[in-house]
């Protein structure tokens, strides 16, 4: 119909982000961890400014948003390579997200492998204890990021999915007790053999999420070359489940990786590396301390198992090592005055096949972010 | 469940006569950049009321360092038949870096019947759009606790999200309160409700809303949530789409830059969708004699811009307008296959026929995706796909007034009603209809509505209009052409 005056689709103000200023564009943010470390026996301790992490977005449209992760580990760095600190500064993310759709859209540039949980949500207030997880460090080496594109959406409320086609890894670095940790690659990383990754995410209620993950990628990779010796490639197929029922909460996970052409890769690097977690937690903060200052205070006790084993297959059953075979127990505390500061603290009793096994740890820790 | 039939008119009025575009920005920043998804049948209810107008504006102070800072909440009153039913606020929170448009509803003691996501502009976190998520709030009044991560669940990966929306409806609870205490909210302005002239019973279909072309749009599919999610999708990606391809305001839209080339040159810039939608606009000009008429765009201008200075226009500046109007300056030439606009005053408005054109194009892509049992409802203009499982149709009833208040049974075929109430505009203290009679250039007088069925919402949208102008003159010209029009029951 011919509406007089003109139908509203006119008259309302548009709302266009590119004509905002350039300050309303821009988002700032960031998290940091400060961790202090005593391993029992050797009475090594340290304090450590672990990291601190610095996230700048920029919105070029509505649909067009830039999202980056700057992490500074260790507080200091000097000239170049290990040896004067291992201190790293390093882009973690540095994507450009395009929302195409109502329900889904493109990522391009450096993401971080949708693989388990913490590997993509690891702001120091999101997870228990004060270092990563034995499974978190060796069997999904977070923080691992990768150079690509991607796409991701939800498919229904509850079931959401992003797949990624990138960089992989640079399998002459995996080594026998490590595992493919040290394969990330961090700068100009080789596209020689590229991976795939995926994550399918079903949140059946808003407090219980089961995800499946994936990867496929080949092995041939060198910083900006191809490595004449490897012939070799990884599947990682990863299950996590995390929960709450009232004040406690559960997490688990749980990980394969089949490496094929595991010969030709450093001695006593497995066929497949198998690795689980189970965690619990209680959340014990009394409602009636909720007031004033501590309204949203909250306080909780956690257990946590972890077992590691980067030889669960060896071809060569002479090159097998004493130390693939761990596990972890974590006991701990976490304590958040508000909800984006914690102070945490735990002890672990760690073990390996070794006849030395792995010294006792006490960490303590302070992280926030904003 | 209502439908605004005069939205666009309440909108406008609310714009031009409440003269607070401020307030209506609120409510537009989440409906044309980012979509109203109303999936709540109740907060449809308040819908109409929402976008009549904005009379609720109340302050909020919050302390930060020492100093205290005032942000307005812009919000509505529901009135149905002279009981308020309840409020709705609009509002903003923080998500990680971008902010969060969200609504809150609350009946007449202030309890909270629901709240809904607007506008949510981040990649991550959208969990907040959970319906159960969101549920956890029905009831809660001010003095509920809704502490987030004890009587609100948090979403493991949206907790940012989750526990900015809590805090808002806590702030927003206290706000209601506040006003109610002091008395300022029994002093506000009734909002301006619509009854709906055609009403779809609802069953236990998953349905979606969302605002576009200024108008809600409903998306009814009696299917499992996830392949309704699907049809929604598609549905409002092609009404959207053609929303853009036809917006007249945007000067890079499809329509305006053909527009702009073909009045220099004969030009064969015109796409595909612009050609169609062109020859159809041409073709229902001939078939409903002139009534119906997408050239009407300088009228349509000469109009708007003598309302706003609340006067009528002049017998020149008509004059003039209606020159440059009609299909006699649009030449096409089929043989090379261009098109030339000879006037360069000359604009198309389809306003008359864009809603019932971007309907049957939503309902071709729902065809091609296999997702067919489904009834677009938009702004009381209804379009059936195959009947529900176990039906003959979908059941629409017609408000009193409108052909003989009969519900009746819809499948494979469109409803539209043409017809006028009350909220005409004033122009020299005369009270004037808001449909323009294009052979005339003037407003046409109330009509009674009149209920229109015809196999395509585009010959219902254009039929509707035709007959509205043309009166009962159209009747034997729309029947000949195998649609069918019922007329109110004297």
């Amino acid at each position: 119909m011919y509406f007089c005056p003109q139908a509203p689709a006119d008259t309302e103000p548009q709302i266009d982000r590119t004509s905002l200023a350039w300050y309303e564009r821009v988002s700032l943010g960031g998290y940091a961890e400060v961790h202090f470390n005593q391993e029992e026996g050797s009475g090594k301790e340290q304090l450590d400014i672990h990291r601190f992490v610095l996230y700048l977005g920029y919105d070029f449209a509505d649909w067009i948003q830039l999202h980056s992760e700057t992490e500074f580990e260790h507080g200091y760095l000097k000239e170049t390579g290990g040896e004067n600190g291992d201190g790293e500064l390093k882009l973690e993310q540095l994507y450009l997200d395009f929302a195409y759709g109502e329900a889904w859209g493109v990522r391009a540039g450096r993401y971080l492998q949708p693989l388990g949980i913490v590997n993509q949500r690891h702001e120091p207030e999101t997870f228990y204890g004060v270092e990563r997880s034995l499974f978190d460090t060796t069997v999904i080496p977070t923080t691992w990021f990768a150079d690509g594109v991607g796409a991701y959406g939800a498919i229904a409320e509850d079931l959401r999915w992003e797949a990624y086609l990138g960089s992989s890894l640079d399998g002459s670095e995996f080594s026998a007790t490590k595992g493919i940790r040290d394969g990330r690659m961090q700068e100009r990383s080789g596209l020689n053999q590229p991976a795939v990754s995926g994550r399918l995410s079903w949140q059946p209620s808003p407090t219980w999420a089961v995800g499946v993950s994936g990867f496929h990628g080949g092995l041939n990779n060198g910083d900006e070359g191809t490595l004449p010796d490897v012939d070799a490639n990884l599947t990682i197929a990863c299950l996590d489940v995390e929960g709450r029922v009232g004040r406690f909460e559960f997490k688990g996970a749980a990980a394969s990786e089949w490496i094929d052409g595991a010969e030709t890769l450093a001695a006593g690097v497995g066929d497949r590396i198998d690795g689980w977690q189970l965690q619990a937690a209680h959340r014990v903060f009394p409602d009636s301390w909720r007031t004033g200052v501590h309204a949203a205070s909250d306080a909780a006790f956690f257990v946590r198992y972890d077992w590691v084993d980067t030889q669960a297959q060896l071809a060569d059953a002479s090159e097998a090592d004493d130390a693939a075979k761990r596990d972890e127990w974590t006991f701990g505390v976490s304590y958040w005055p508000v909800p984006t500061v914690v102070i945490k603290a735990d002890y672990q009793l760690r073990d390996d096949e070794s006849a030395e096994g792995l010294p006792e740890r006490f960490n303590m820790g302070l992280g926030w972010s904003f | 469940m209502s439908i605004p039939r005069y939205l666009p008119v309440c909108l406008t009025l609310a714009l031009l006569g409440a003269g607070q575009p401020v307030v209506a920005s609120t409510l537009a920043s989440s409906t044309q950049a980012c979509g109203v998804d109303v999936s709540d049948a109740l907060l449809r209810t308040f819908y109409p009321a929402m976008t009549g107008r904005s009379p609720i504006v109340l302050p909020r102070t919050t302390a930060k360092r020492g100093r205290t800072v005032t942000t307005e909440v812009h919000g509505w009153q529901v009135v149905q038949a002279d009981q308020t039913l309840g409020f709705v606020l609009v509002d903003e929170a923080m998500g990680k870096s971008r902010p969060i448009t969200w609504l809150l509803a609350v009946d007449a003691d202030l309890k909270v019947l629901g709240i809904e996501i607007l506008a949510y502009r981040e990649s991550h976190g959208g969990e907040v759009k959970r319906r159960d998520w969101r549920a956890q709030f029905r009831g809660a009044h001010s003095a509920s606790p809704l502490q987030h991560g004890r009587d609100i669940d948090n979403i493991a990966g949206a907790t940012i999200s989750c526990r900015s929306i809590t805090s808002g409806v806590r702030a927003n609870l206290a706000l209601l309160a506040q006003a109610k205490q002091t008395g300022q909210l029994s002093s506000v302005i009734p909002a301006v409700t619509a009854p709906p002239d055609l009403d779809v019973d609802e069953g236990s279909y998953a349905f979606r809303s969302q605002v576009v072309m200024g108008t809600l749009l409903t998306v009814l599919v009696d299917d499992e949530p996830q392949q309704a999610l699907q049809a929604s999708t598609i549905v409002f990606e092609e009404v959207r789409r053609w929303e853009r391809i036809l917006s007249e305001r945007d000067p890079t839209s499809e329509l305006s830059q053909w527009l702009q080339s073909a009045k220099g040159a004969a030009t064969n810039s015109a796409t595909a969708d612009l050609l169609s939608m062109l020859r159809a606009a041409r073709r229902l000009h001939l078939e409903t004699e002139g009534a119906c008429d997408a050239t009407i765009g300088p009228l349509v201008r000469a109009w708007r811009e003598a309302d706003a200075r609340a006067e009528a226009p002049t017998v020149q500046a008509l004059d003039q307008a209606r020159q440059a109007c009609g299909w006699q300056w649009y030449e096409e030439d089929t043989a090379a296959g261009t098109w030339r606009v000879l006037q360069p005053a000359a604009s198309l408005d389809f306003g008359g026929l864009a809603k019932g054109w971007a309907l049957d194009r939503a309902a071709e892509k729902l065809r091609q995706a296999g997702l067919t049992r489904v009834l677009l409802d938009f702004g009381g203009q209804m379009l059936a796909l195959d009947p529900p499982r176990g039906q003959a149709g979908w059941t629409v009833t017609p408000a009193s007034g409108v052909a003989d208040g009969q519900p009746f049974t819809l499948a494979h075929g469109s409803v539209a009603v043409s017809g006028d109430d009350e909220r005409g505009l004033r122009i020299d203290g005369q009270r004037i209809s808001h449909i323009l009679d294009p052979r005339t250039g003037t407003p046409v007088e109330p009509r009674a509505p009149v209920l229109i069925w015809a196999r395509s919402a585009l010959d219902a949208d254009a039929w509707s209009t035709a007959l509205y102008i043309m009166g009962p003159a159209a009747i034997p010209l729309l029947e000949a052409r195998g649609h069918r029009a019922q007329q109110p029951r004297p």
